[in-house]
């Protein structure tokens, strides 16, 4: 027997009427980036907001009052401390709870990769812990001019770099398509896929969606269409459990790649189903302080995805997937 | 006419293909001809070259199915067992990432090591089980293969799998391969518990786990020797094909590079690296020395016309493989823009009153005020071209046409606007020319091919222009595309935005300004070149977009750029829209300071130029 943890995606039920012991926001410099718990009355014991050293461009100011104003504890970390703070937040709440513990996060204004520490520092937490994520879609604005080169390129941290069982086995790339022209063709070319899967968001903006296609035009026109889908924004569960279907699919023959552009949700979609299978790896593609910041404006309504961990005593021979949390 | 339509992502990686999938196609070229001699070999090449599809063809298993009239010779000179080890950027990226976060240097070295070790042995066993399993349905010949029953099998394993530290396993190579897997899996999660279990003890137990302290040589020594007793056949040479070897472990490249020195005779090493930055050992060590220890192989062609030949192989077996029998190229896809073949055809000078060629320089002549006087200077009159007297002045309108012809194109497009604009790509359609753009690069070459076979229904043929345009076009958006996503370091320039400033030069020096018969077509780096500019050169050369040009047969490209000569990958030609040639060679710090005033961007580049615009 060893310990095992286990992680589920699970529908949201009435997410706004429960009690979290902790509550995380992001302080961004979009609009959006107090939305979900501005507009949600929320019942949380500890409430912080995480903002940033740099680009405290747009609203930033804006948000970084209204988080304090209602009693948030704000901090401005450096992204090397990030993980040690999300850690300790953890344990404190540990301290005093008993059962799971609830907590909330908002990914909205959040980056890819400080959502893949929270989704790593729950991972290696020992009690069981059901996280409920939120996210804030925003209204349309059009990309990015001018796209700057990327400065990194590779699994989003270490923890998420899998671990395939045949590395001579091809690169399958599984893309959430985002509307920055040709970034996805891009990576998929630099992966040197063997085969591509794409998802397009649909969401209530419908512009969002056309620009994808337009910007992707040139890698989906070599992508046959029974490997291109579209996911609804509203449901990341069905995302989670899709992804999934197909990345455990595709590892029959090929070592799968996520490449999660576009909506922040598809990200921790990735995230949730790399924790679970070793040999799927997320990476991210990013221009980094590079990226210009742009205000988005939140579209209203706020979509969310409770993520049970659970830590089990398991047999070595038996398999974790058998075994997810009720 | 065969209609299963290859997307660009199965067909053209050899990665995706196994060894007798690799056969079907495969092209001998002068570089697989170097690879297959005795000897120790340094692959340089960027992405797409053929590196893998070389490497590939070495195995037993590809030998067997390849079926080119040079087979039977070639197979029958090649003395050694080929053990592909394959690596690619995401395996490179695990390896980077094992334990990253909770352990120390030490350690994760072992580790990644150990991981590579095992990967290494693994495809070995791999090797053995191709040479001793029942010959296959379509191989053509026997290939280094033996006769092995079970017993002898077993025999094998029993002394194998004790060096390997392998317990418990099936006496069969089935057995061996799957403990293997096993152990590569158990690398990682060793990884993972010692970032939990944190320093205090570490070594001790990382010490007490002898599989993790396996030496690779000696191990697949005495597996081979193993193997070959219980086949009892004579010792033979095993060449270890490493591809992509820049992605492995530090001290794994370094152990490999000193191997090129081995004086253990049982092994070839053939090492497929990156063009720059791959072996920086090597190029500090005096260990092992190039044409003494190891031979070199360059996967790239600086002179267009260099890869005409291959191109041309390649295009015959794509056209078998297709069901187009033997449709010549030149009427697969017409003569190229700058041809004066069809003038020549009819029986008429290709330069005479009246030809296309006439028509551009008169055309030119009144556009441009500095090439009319460049025409009046020179005594030439578009209306008799071909009258000029003398076989210099002759080759000096050959020489001059080229860039005459993009010049005049160019300058047509502000009157004729945008509707050209997404047939810019035209002037690089026909044999010739997509030749050149293809580089040779077999990646491109195919996935641009297949493309226009399967578009141009009927099969219709020479494939129409536009069609042929629009292939070149999608090809090279998805090598700028790749390009933006190269990582660069935040104070560089990035790669696409180097090769941008350059390919804008070329232009702007070609078809703008005052005429220049000879325009800049080449660069060269300048002594006192930033490491930040050598470090973006050395990312775009490994994607394949600047290519080095050597001045002299055997210049070595390891070591510095400075001072070499380099052009872009005329792939980038429809992008930007400079000619197909070599020209003159012009200092890189004279092209980056200059393209600070840009100036007019024609619309036929509006793609290149504005890098990643979703909104127009």
């Amino acid at each position: 027997m060893r310990m095992s943890r286990l992680i589920a995606a699970r529908p949201p039920d009435g997410w706004q009427a429960d009690r979290y012991a902790l509550a995380i926001g992001t302080i961004g410099y979009e609009a959006r980036a107090r939305h979900a718990f501005e507009t949600q009355a929320i019942d949380v014991e500890t409430r912080v907001a995480l903002g940033f050293r740099d680009q405290q461009a747009h609203e930033y100011s804006h948000n970084r009052k209204w988080f304090e104003r209602n009693k948030f504890s704000v901090q401005e970390p450096r992204e090397e401390e990030y993980r040690e703070i999300i850690e300790g937040l953890l344990k404190e709440c540990a301290l005093d709870s008993s059962g799971p513990l609830r907590i909330l996060v908002d990914i909205t204004s959040a980056t890819r990769v400080r959502t893949a520490h929270v989704v790593a520092a729950l991972m290696h937490e020992q009690r069981d812990i059901d996280a409920t994520f939120v996210y804030s879609p925003a209204l349309f604005t059009p990309p990015h001019k001018e796209a700057p080169p990327n400065s990194y390129v590779g699994p989003v941290l270490p923890e998420f770099a899998g671990w395939w069982p045949d590395p001579s086995y091809s690169t399958a790339a599984i893309v959430g398509l985002g509307y920055e022209e040709d970034k996805a063709l891009g990576a998929t070319e630099y992966l040197q896929a063997s085969e591509v899967w794409t998802f397009s968001p649909i969401s209530a903006v419908p512009a969002f969606f056309d620009a994808v296609v337009r910007a992707n035009d040139t890698l989906l026109a070599n992508v046959p269409e029974e490997q291109q889908s579209s996911y609804q924004l509203s449901d990341p569960v069905a995302l989670t459990a899709t992804i999934e279907s197909l990345a455990t699919g595709v590892c029959l023959r090929a070592n799968p790649v996520i490449l999660p552009f576009g909506p922040k949700l598809f990200a921790l979609c990735a995230l949730i189903v790399a924790a679970r299978h070793r040999d799927v790896s997320v990476w991210r593609v990013s221009a980094g302080r590079a990226e210009p910041p742009v205000d988005r404006k939140p579209h209203g309504p706020i979509y969310a995805m409770t993520v049970q961990f659970r830590t089990v005593a398991i047999d070595e021979g038996r398999g974790l997937e058998d075994e997810a949390p009720e | 006419m065969s209609t299963s339509p290859p997307t660009i992502y199965d067909s053209f990686n050899a990665r995706t293909l196994s060894a007798d999938q690799v056969a079907q196609t495969f092209v001998p070229s002068k570089h697989f001809e170097a690879l297959c001699r005795r000897a120790h070999t340094l692959v340089l090449g960027p992405r797409g070259s053929g590196k893998t599809t070389l490497l590939k063809m070495l195995q037993p298993a590809a030998l067997e199915r390849w079926a080119n009239p040079a087979a039977d010779t070639i197979v029958a000179g090649l003395d050694f067992t080929g053990v592909f080890v394959a690596t690619d950027v995401s395996w490179g990226e695990q390896l980077r990432a094992l334990g990253q976060s909770g352990l120390d240097e030490e350690a994760r070295s072992l580790l990644s090591i150990a991981a590579f070790t095992t990967h290494a042995l693994r495809a070995l066993i791999i090797a053995f089980e191709q040479r001793a399993s029942e010959r296959a349905a379509g191989a053509l010949r026997d290939v280094r293969r033996i006769r092995l029953d079970g017993s002898r099998e077993a025999q094998a394993v029993r002394l194998i799998a004790p060096a390997f530290h392998l317990t418990g396993i099936v006496p069969s190579f089935f057995g061996l391969r799957s403990a293997l897997s096993a152990r590569l899996a158990a690398v990682h999660e060793i990884a993972s518990r010692e970032a939990l279990l944190g320093a205090k003890g570490r070594r001790e137990r990382l010490a007490a786990r002898p599989e993790l302290h396996l030496s690779f040589l000696p191990s697949a020594a005495c597996a081979i020797e193993a193997f070959e007793d219980a086949a009892t056949v004579c010792a033979g040479k095993w060449a270890y094909l490493f591809d992509e070897l820049e992605l492995a472990p530090n001290q794994i490249r370094k152990e490999l590079f000193s191997f090129l020195r081995s004086t253990d005779e049982r092994f070839l090493f053939k090492l497929a690296l990156n063009p720059f930055g791959g072996a920086p050992e090597i190029q500090v060590s005096t260990s092992a020395a190039r044409g003494q220890d190891y031979e070199q192989i360059k996967l790239w062609y600086p002179e267009r016309r260099d890869a005409e030949q291959f191109c041309e192989d390649l295009w015959k077996g794509i056209a078998k493989e297709r069901g187009l029998g033997e449709l010549a190229a030149i009427r697969a896809f017409g003569e190229s823009y700058f041809s004066g073949a069809e003038e020549m055809k009819r029986g008429e000078s290709p330069y005479g009153r009246g030809s296309r060629w006439a028509r551009r320089f008169r055309n030119l002549g009144r556009r441009d005020p500095s090439f009319g006087a460049y025409l009046i200077k020179n005594g030439l009159d578009p209306r008799s071209l071909d009258a000029v007297r003398g076989p210099r002045r002759a080759a000096e309108i050959r020489k001059i046409a080229p860039i005459v012809a993009v010049r005049e194109y160019y300058m047509r497009q502000p009157e004729e606007g945008t509707r050209r604009s997404r047939k810019s790509s035209e002037l690089f359609t026909g044999r010739d020319s997509l030749f050149a753009v293809t580089e040779g690069n077999p990646r491109w070459f195919i996935g641009m091919v297949n493309g226009m076979i399967l578009r141009a229904a009927g099969p219709k043929f020479p494939v129409p222009r536009h069609i042929q345009s629009d292939e070149i076009r999608k090809a090279a958006q998805r090598f700028a595309a790749t390009l933006r996503t190269v990582p660069y370091e935040a104070s560089d320039m990035g790669a696409q935005e180097l090769v941008r400033k350059i390919g804008l030069f070329f232009h702007r020096d070609a078809a703008s300004g005052s005429f220049k018969p000879e325009p800049s077509g080449s660069f060269t780096v300048d002594s006192n070149a930033s490491e930040g500019t050598l470090r973006t050169l050395g990312r775009a050369m490994n994607a394949g977009a600047i290519l080095f040009v050597p001045d002299a047969d055997g210049e070595q490209l390891l070591g510095s750029l400075r001072g070499k000569r380099f052009r872009l990958a005329y792939l980038l030609a429809p992008l930007y829209g400079f000619p197909i040639r070599l020209g003159k060679t012009i200092s890189l710090g004279k092209i980056i300071s200059s393209s600070r005033d840009e100036g007019h961007i024609p619309a036929q580049m509006t793609f290149a130029a504005r890098s990643g615009n979703a909104n127009e």
